[in-house]
């Protein structure tokens, strides 16, 4: 995964900055060198998308070579850079920085940097409107690093301006930067775009979970060390304020996720070198990962490779062989290695998992209690059959559903206990097409809520993530 | 603990499920009088032989009964996977098991023991009839937490019941041995507390404090 950002980094500069933002708000975002590659800017967008590591996210932007050049800022509402390149709006200048007007609109004109200066100078946004914060200002971002998860960008400030452009420098997170030109505060940060209807801004979520230390940076800036500045507990809470309130509107966060936003705990975990036996023979040797909120990794081997073993050690069942689990709750720096933390982890096995004389509404009442949930309403009852596609069998014991409608159901225990870790066990096994692409958008929500998922399975599932296959080196 | 949460939950719905057509709540209870009304039969009429032989039979048939009804308890949830995912999803099983007792004493044993003071009339016992069924409510939970025990044992193997049953069988004699002794004394002398039914209450308590540790240590290894 970091050689693909490597590379990136070589071929567009120092820097590269991945933009995230929910579904369908417009947040295909590039920004491209000007010179040379300024004029290149589309086909750049698509090699951009065409990377594996990052075509499942909602887009990207990459500033080249800022001391020399400068660059252009693409922003694109949804199908804008697509169709019509010229009118993405924004700039990069060389000593301006980057800039992103509040309102960005499909159609607008480029913005030349000078203008936007000007416009800024002199009423903070021609836009106006309740936030403050009409436009963010970064100021040369010279390095910076994606993380191997895709998580978050780092770049580094430089020059603060001096009338406090920043006006939101809560939501950064700090990293102190120990680099040539001296310690500076490293902004660090995940990027969200969020819509209201009829405009775009941006919102910059700080990721509070970075971990990054010692990180490979591209050649120029290969001796740079990045460290963790501790303390940001206030920037998190406010970004979980912020997060709930976009759940309450009427975003696309709360119509997929009926229980709510990001959960409250972020689990890592870290594998070394794990290894299981079960009844003395060795299964499965060697499994090492390491999985922050919001990623995924889906474990492929053969039949009897020990992927079952190998979540069965994660989940506890049995002790591993060889090697650790490190677990983490929240983003200190306390890795246990004792078990996952308490009510932390959901557990989705392979078997039928359906008691045959409930129904599935009792199903769900069951599992609503057994996981402590505030009771649902019949909309909300209805709301998840559907998404279930179980509707019409609200009653009917679950004897007389078929092995794909009851992990099917099943899958309404992922929505309902709302636990940060998933341990998966052949999750879309017996499910139709539709029904795999079900478990997909389930796992999609579970890792924009900052959760990790765990799936052993046979058949590559499309949630993305990171692929551990074990069995035969 | 609080009214939702695991404890609570698998308890309302085994209730629920037991209630159910085929949820089997009256097995243990069926069981139990059919063992009775026979023995009655192979006694022959003779009252003073059936009455003598009152507190054996009752604490035979409650024991088989309740080591029948619970043999599969834990089976069924292995094989559904709910023991995987609470093992997984849970601190410890302790709730899991705590649910798992619960519904056992009031749907399984709490039939058993309501039965008796008919069970023990039928058999001509006379005025001890609601005592003896006192006493073997002193003596059946502890027999619970052994078949519990035992089921956990089975629960990995494949038709383990009987396997669960032979290595009970010397765990629940002394249980029996008491038992019925007391109750004997009982319907001969009136004397609720003997020292027997003190041993009985002991015996019981022992259980209660040593078998849920090894039950669920049974349990843990059986997913293994």
């Amino acid at each position: 995964m970091a050689g693909v950002f490597d590379g990136l980094c070589e071929f567009l500069g120092d820097v590269v900055l991945i933009v995230f933002g929910e579904d369908g708000v417009g947040d295909e975002l590039a920004v491209f060198p000007k010179p040379p590659l300024g004029d290149n800017a589309l086909p750049l967008a698509k090699k951009i998308r065409q990377y594996p590591a990052i075509s499942d996210i909602d887009g990207a932007f990459a500033v080249c070579d800022l001391e020399q050049n400068g660059g252009v800022v693409g922003v694109d509402e949804a199908a804008g850079l697509h169709e019509a390149p010229e009118a993405d709006a924004g700039f990069l200048g060389k000593g301006g920085g980057v800039y992103f007007a509040r309102r960005v609109k499909v159609g607008n004109a480029v913005l030349k940097g000078r203008e936007h200066e000007k416009r800024r100078a002199g009423k903070r946004c021609a836009a106006g409107g309740d936030e403050p914060q009409s436009s963010i200002a970064l100021e040369w971002f010279h390095g910076a690093i994606i993380n191997r998860g895709k998580r978050a960008a780092i770049g580094r400030f430089v020059r603060r301006e001096a009338s406090g452009a920043f006006v939101a420098p809560s939501r950064w997170c700090g990293l102190r930067y120990k680099g040539p030109v001296g310690n500076s505060t490293l902004v660090c940060c995940k990027w969200r775009l969020s819509a209201r209807p009829g405009l775009m801004y941006l919102t910059v979520h700080c990721a509070p979970v970075l971990e990054i230390r010692h990180f490979r940076c591209p050649e120029r800036i290969s001796n740079w060390t990045l460290s963790i500045v501790r303390g940001f507990g206030h920037v998190a809470k406010k970004n979980k304020e912020r997060r709930r309130m976009n759940g309450r509107g009427a975003s696309s966060l709360s119509s997929t996720q009926p229980f709510g936003a990001a959960y409250a705990r972020r689990i890592s975990l870290d594998l070394r070198d794990l290894g299981g036996d079960r009844g003395g023979l060795p299964i499965f040797r060697g499994a090492s990962f390491r999985l922050k909120p919001g990623e995924a990794v889906q474990i492929f081997g053969a039949n009897g490779a020990g992927k079952s073993s190998l979540l069965g050690v994660l989940a506890g069942h049995f002790p591993a062989s060889e090697g650790t689990v490190y677990w983490r709750d929240g983003n200190s720096d306390d890795w246990r290695e004792d078990k996952p933390p308490r009510e932390a982890v959901l557990f989705l096995g392979h078997e039928r998992g359906a008691m045959a004389s409930l129904t599935v509404v009792e199903h769900l009442d069951f599992w609503r209690a057994r996981y402590r949930r505030p009771s649902m309403g019949p909309e909300r009852v209805t709301a998840l059959l559907s998404r279930l596609r179980l509707e019409n069998y609200a009653d009917e014991p679950a004897a007389r559903l078929s092995a794909g409608q009851k992990r099917r159901l099943d899958f309404a225990r992922l929505i309902i206990a709302a636990r940060p870790v998933w341990l998966l066990d052949e999750p879309t096994a017996f499910v139709d097409e539709a029904g795999s692409a079900l478990f997909a958008s389930l796992v999609a929500d579970h890792l924009k809520r900052g959760g990790v998922a765990i799936a052993a399975t046979h058949e590559r599932l499309a949630i993305g993530g990171f692929e551990c296959v074990i069995g035969q080196a | 603990m609080s009214i939702s949460g695991p404890f609570t939950a698998i308890l309302v719905r085994d209730v629920k499920v037991a209630l159910r057509s085929g949820g089997g709540w009256f097995h243990a209870l069926l069981f139990y009088g059919l063992f009775a009304g026979l023995s009655a039969l192979a006694f022959g009429p003779e009252l003073s032989a059936l009455s003598e032989a009152a507190p054996a039979v009752i604490w035979l048939a409650a024991a088989l009964a309740v080591q029948f009804a619970v043999a599969d308890i834990f089976a069924r949830d292995v094989a559904d996977g709910f023991l995987y995912a609470i093992s997984a999803e849970e601190e410890s099983l302790f709730g899991y098991y705590a649910a798992k007792a619960s519904f056992v004493a009031a749907a399984i044993a709490a039939p058993v023991v309501l039965a008796t003071p008919l069970v023990m009339a039928m058999f001509g016992a006379g005025p001890g009839s609601i005592t003896g069924a006192a006493m073997l409510a002193i003596g059946l939970p502890g027999l619970i937490f052994l078949s519990l025990f035992t089921a956990a044992i089975a629960a990995g193997l494949q038709a383990g019941g009987m396997l669960a049953i032979a290595i009970s069988a010397p765990l629940v004699a002394p249980v029996l041995i008491f038992g019925v002794i007391a109750t004997e004394k009982l319907l001969a002398s009136q004397v609720f507390w003997s020292p027997e039914a003190m041993f009985l209450a002991a015996l019981t308590l022992i259980l209660g404090a040593a078998m849920p540790l090894f039950t669920i240590a049974a349990l843990r290894a059986a997913l293994e």
